[in-house]
C-alpha cells in the first residue's frame, strides 16, 4: 500500500466527486435540448449548466486525477516516497480552494462564460483565482514529480527511469508548458478585466494565448490512458511490452508536437496570420504519430500476450486476451472508441474540412467520444486497478466493474455518434434550446432522443463506477487484505530489454526542442497583436 | 526495467533533431513560402506582399485582381464609445443645417428616395460608422466623400446623435407587403442550405447583431435594393469581414426586390 495513500485517494475522490456531478448536469444538459420539456430549463440556467459540466470535467475530473494517478506512479514505479509530502498536501489544499471558488462563481450565475472562457464574456474575478489556484496547485505536483525523478536518478545512477514515471514526469513537463498559455491570459488580461482595472481586452490575444493551452491540455488529459495502455494492460493481459524505446519515443512526440498546434482551434478566426494556421496545421498532422505509433506497440504487447496464452493464428490471439480483466476489457473498448475519435480529429485539423463543421456540434461530439470516451473509460480502469493497492482490499466484484465499463462506452457511442451526424447537417453547439416545430430542424427529433438515451446510460454507469469504487471501503472485514501484504503494483517489462538512448531518460533536449518550436509557432502570432494594435473589445460582464 | 541508458556520445540525439528539425522546415516551406506564393498568384499579388501577408506583416494588403480596397477601421472601443457618449445633439443640429439638410431633410428623410437614404431610426453608432467609413475611403461616394471629409471626429459624432434622435419616418405602404414564403422565411429564419443568416438577426430592434447594423425597417426599397445590389458586385465594402458581401451574392435578384419592399412595411407580419 503506498505511503501516500490519503494523499492519493482525497485527489482521485475529489476528482470522481466533481465527475459525478458534472455527468447529471450533462444529461440534463440533453434534456433541455431534446424534444422532451425539462425541470428548470432555461436559457440562463443551460449556460450556469454548461460552464459547471465543462469546468468540472475539463479542469477538476482531469487536474485532480492526474495529480493522484502520479503520485501512485511516483511512489510505486520508483519504489520511493514521493518528496515533500506536506507540500504535496498544500498543494492539494490550494486546488480544493480554487475548485469551491469555481463552482460558487459559476452556480451563482456570475461565471457564465463556459469553461474556455469566450472573452470579452468576463466572469467574476474569483472564478478566474478559483481557475489560478487550481493551476498553481498542479504546478506543485509538477514540481514534486520533476524533484522525485532526479532524486531517482542520482540515487540509481545508469540506470533508466522506469517508464511509467519518464511518461509521468513527461506529462509534467508537458502541462508546465501548456499553462503558460492560459496563466498569461488570466493574469494579465482577464484578471485586470474582472477587476475592473481594463474596459477593453484584445479578442484576439486572449484567444491567441488559449490555444497555447487548447491543445495540449488534451494531451496533458491523455497521458495518463496512455501509460496505461503501455505499462499496465500488457502486463494485465500477461504479456510483455514490445519496445520500451517506442513508448518513450511516443510520450516525447506528444511533448513536442502536442504544443506548437494550437492555432488549429483559430482556423476560422479571423487574427491569426495564414502562414502560421498553416505551419501549425502540418505540425498537428504530425501528432497523428505518436497515437499510431502506440496503436501499433500496444497492438504488438497484446499480441504477445495473446500468444503466450495460447492464441494461434492471425487473429486467434484476439480471442486468447484476458477480456475478464477490466483493465484488458478498457483498453480494447477504447481503442475501439479511438478509431471515431481519431478519425474525427483527422477531419478537424484539416483547414476546409474544419470550415465545415466549425461551431457544429460535431466538434462537441469529437470531444466527448475521445475524451469522455477513449480517455476516461481508461481512467475508470486504472480506478479499478490501483484502489485495491489504495485500500487494501480486493475488488467486491469484478463483474459489475466490466458492466460499468461496458455500459460506458456503449452510451457514449450512443450520445455521441447522433451529435457528430446533426453536426455534419449544421447543427449548431452552444445553443440551449431547439425548435423542433420548425420544418427544417424537426427531423432531429428522434437523433436528440438517441443521445439523450445516451446520456441515461452514461449516467447510470458513471453511479455504478461511484458505487464501484465506494464498495473498497464498505467493504466487510473478511475482504481486507491486511493479513496478507497486498501484491505491490507491477508494471510491464520490455520484450526486449536493452540500451535506453541517454536522451529518453530525461528532459533537457525535448524542453530545448518544445522552446525552439513554441518560439516560431506564437512568437510573431502573439507579437502580432502588439505589433498590428487590433480594436480591443469592450469587456462584457456577465457578473451577475 | 533493466534498461541502461547509453553512453553519452549516442547518435539517438541528432537523428532526432535532424528529423524535428526537417518536419519543421517542411510544415514552414509549406506554409510561409509555397501556398502563399502559389494563392498569391491567383489574387494577383507580387511574391513579397503575399509572403508578407503569410506572416501577418501586411494586414488589410489590398489585392488588385479583386478591387479590394481597405475596409472599415472603426471599432467599438472605449475610446469609440466615449466620443459617442459625448455627442451633442443640439451641435449636431446646427451642422445638419449647413450641410446635411439638402439632400437628408431636416426630418433625417430624403430628398430623392431613389439615391439618397432616410438617416431617421437610425442608431447614433450607425450614423457614425458611415461618416467614419466615408472620410476613410472604405465606403465610396463621390457625393459624401468631400462631405465625411469636412467634419471632424467631434463633429461626426454631434451628427450622429442628432440624426441618431430623430424619430422613425413614417411607411409609404401602410399594408403588410406579400413575399414569398421562402423570402418570409429568408427574414425569420435564414437559409441553412446557403449558410443564409436571419436578417432580422441583425436588422431588427433589440437583435444581437452587430452594433453598427443599419435598422432597415422603414428604408426606401429602391435605396435598399441598390445596396443589396452593389454588396453583391463588391462596389460596397464597408461590412466587417464582408458579412454583407457574402449573405448579399447568395441572394436572386427577386428575393433583393422582395425584402427591399418588405422593410417598407409598417411591421413584421410574423
Amino acid at each position: 500500500m503506498p505511503r501516500l495513500n490519503r494523499l492519493i485517494l482525497a485527489h482521485l475522490w475529489t476528482a470522481f466527486a466533481a465527475f459525478g456531478g458534472a455527468l447529471i448536469l450533462g444529461l440534463w444538459q440533453m434534456w433541455v435540448r431534446s424534444p422532451f420539456a425539462a425541470p428548470l430549463s432555461s436559457s440562463e440556467n443551460y449556460f450556469i449548466s454548461v460552464t459547471a459540466h465543462g469546468s468540472a470535467m475539463g479542469y477538476v475530473l482531469t487536474t485532480f486525477f492526474i495529480m493522484g494517478f502520479g503520485y501512485f506512479v511516483a511512489e510505486t514505479a520508483l519504489k520511493r516516497p514521493v518528496p515533500f509530502p506536506r507540500l504535496a498536501w498544500a498543494g492539494f489544499y490550494a486546488g480544493i480552494v480554487g475548485v469551491a471558488l469555481v463552482v460558487g462563481t459559476v452556480v451563482s450565475g456570475r461565471a457564465t462564460v463556459l469553461f474556455t472562457f469566450y472573452p470579452p464574456l468576463t466572469a467574476s474575478p474569483w472564478f478566474y483565482v478559483g481557475l489560478v489556484l487550481v493551476v498553481v496547485s498542479s504546478w506543485v505536483w509538477c514540481a514534486l514529480m520533476l524533484i522525485g525523478m532526479g532524486q531517482w536518478k542520482r540515487e540509481n545512477p545508469g540506470k533508466s527511469v522506469p517508464l511509467a514515471m519518464f511518461a509521468t514526469t513527461a506529462n509534467a513537463v508537458l502541462w508546465l508548458w501548456t499553462t503558460v498559455g492560459v496563466a498569461a491570459e488570466i493574469l494579465f488580461v482577464m484578471l485586470p478585466a474582472a477587476f475592473g482595472l481594463t474596459e477593453a481586452v484584445d479578442v484576439g490575444l486572449t484567444r491567441t494565448l488559449f490555444s497555447w493551452t487548447l491543445h495540449a491540455i488534451v494531451y496533458f488529459w491523455l497521458i495518463p490512458a496512455y501509460i496505461a495502455f503501455y505499462t499496465m494492460a500488457p502486463q494485465k493481459a500477461g504479456g510483455r511490452l514490445y519496445s520500451d524505446m517506442m513508448a518513450r519515443i511516443s510520450f516525447v512526440a506528444f511533448l513536442i508536437y502536442g504544443l506548437p498546434v494550437g492555432l488549429h482551434h483559430l482556423f476560422m478566426d479571423p487574427h491569426p496570420a495564414t502562414g502560421f494556421k498553416a505551419v501549425q496545421m502540418v505540425l498537428t498532422v504530425l501528432v497523428a504519430v505518436p497515437t499510431l505509433l502506440t496503436v501499433f506497440t500496444v497492438c504488438a504487447s497484446m499480441e504477445i500476450a495473446g500468444r503466450l496464452r495460447g492464441g494461434k493464428g492471425l487473429l486467434g490471439w484476439v480471442g486468447a486476451l484476458p477480456w475478464k480483466e477490466p483493465l484488458v476489457l478498457a483498453t480494447g473498448l477504447s481503442f475501439f472508441m479511438l478509431w471515431f475519435g481519431g478519425f474525427g480529429g483527422l477531419i478537424n485539423m484539416s483547414y476546409g474540412m474544419n470550415a465545415m463543421v466549425h461551431n457544429t456540434s460535431w466538434v462537441t461530439a469529437h470531444f466527448h467520444m475521445i475524451f469522455g470516451g477513449s480517455v476516461v473509460i481508461m481512467y475508470f480502469a486504472i480506478a479499478y486497478e490501483i484502489w485495491p493497492k489504495l485500500t487494501g482490499r480486493a475488488a467486491p466484484c469484478v463483474a459489475h466493474q466490466r458492466v460499468q465499463l461496458w455500459s460506458w462506452a456503449i452510451g457514449m457511442m450512443i450520445l455521441s455518434l447522433p451529435w457528430h451526424l446533426l453536426g455534419m447537417f449544421g447543427q449548431w453547439r452552444r445553443v440551449a434550446q431547439f425548435d423542433y416545430s420548425d420544418p427544417t430542424i424537426s427531423w432531429w427529433a428522434p437523433w436528440m432522443t438517441a443521445s439523450l438515451i445516451g446520456g441515461a446510460i452514461l449516467v447510470a454507469s458513471g453511479a455504478l463506477f461511484i458505487w464501484n469504487l465506494a464498495r473498497f471501503h464498505i467493504a466487510d472485514r473478511a475482504q481486507r487484505l491486511d493479513a496478507a501484504p497486498m501484491e505491490p503494483m507491477q508494471y510491464a517489462v520490455a520484450l526486449h530489454p536493452g540500451s535506453t538512448p541517454a536522451a529518453l531518460n530525461g528532459f533537457r533536449l525535448w524542453n530545448i526542442l518544445v522552446l525552439v518550436l513554441m518560439t516560431a509557432a506564437y512568437a510573431l502570432p502573439i507579437a502580432h497583436s502588439f505589433i498590428v494594435n487590433p480594436p480591443h473589445a469592450l469587456v462584457h460582464r456577465v457578473n451577475g | 526495467m533493466d534498461n541502461k541508458p547509453n553512453p553519452p556520445r549516442d547518435t539517438f540525439s541528432g537523428k532526432v533533431v535532424g528529423t524535428i528539425g526537417a518536419s519543421a522546415l517542411l510544415a514552414g516551406l509549406l506554409a510561409f513560402i509555397v501556398i502563399p506564393t502559389v494563392t498569391g498568384r491567383e489574387d494577383g499579388l507580387d511574391v513579397f506582399t503575399a509572403l508578407c501577408r503569410a506572416i501577418g506583416l501586411t494586414v488589410e494588403a489590398p489585392s488588385p485582381v479583386n478591387g479590394h480596397t481597405a475596409g472599415s477601421t472603426v471599432a467599438l472601443d472605449p475610446a469609440t464609445s466615449a466620443l459617442l457618449a459625448g455627442g451633442d445633439p443640439e451641435k449636431g443640429a446646427v451642422i445638419a443645417g449647413d450641410v446635411c439638410v439638402s439632400c437628408h431633410l431636416t426630418n433625417g428623410d430624403t430628398s430623392d428616395p431613389n439615391t439618397i437614404p432616410t438617416i431617421t431610426g437610425q442608431s447614433a453608432r450607425a450614423i457614425y460608422k458611415q461618416l467614419r467609413d466615408l472620410k476613410t475611403g472604405a465606403r465610396e461616394s463621390e457625393v459624401m466623400k468631400p462631405i465625411a471629409d469636412g467634419l471632424d471626429e467631434k463633429q461626426m459624432s454631434d451628427l450622429a446623435a442628432y440624426f441618431g434622435g430623430l424619430s422613425p419616418r413614417n411607411f409609404d405602404n401602410p399594408e403588410v407587403i406579400a413575399i414569398s414564403e421562402r423570402t418570409r422565411a429568408l427574414i425569420e429564419k435564414g437559409d441553412a442550405s446557403r449558410a443564409l443568416p436571419a436578417c432580422a438577426a441583425c436588422h431588427e430592434a433589440r437583435a444581437g447583431g452587430p452594433w453598427e447594423a443599419p435598422n432597415l425597417t422603414g428604408q426606401y426599397p429602391s435605396y435598399i435594393d441598390a445596396q443589396l445590389k452593389a454588396y453583391a458586385e463588391g462596389k460596397r465594402r464597408n461590412d466587417l469581414y464582408a458579412r454583407m458581401r457574402i449573405i448579399a451574392k447568395k441572394l436572386t435578384p427577386q428575393e433583393m426586390r422582395e425584402l427591399s419592399a418588405y422593410y417598407n412595411a409598417p411591421a413584421y407580419p410574423f
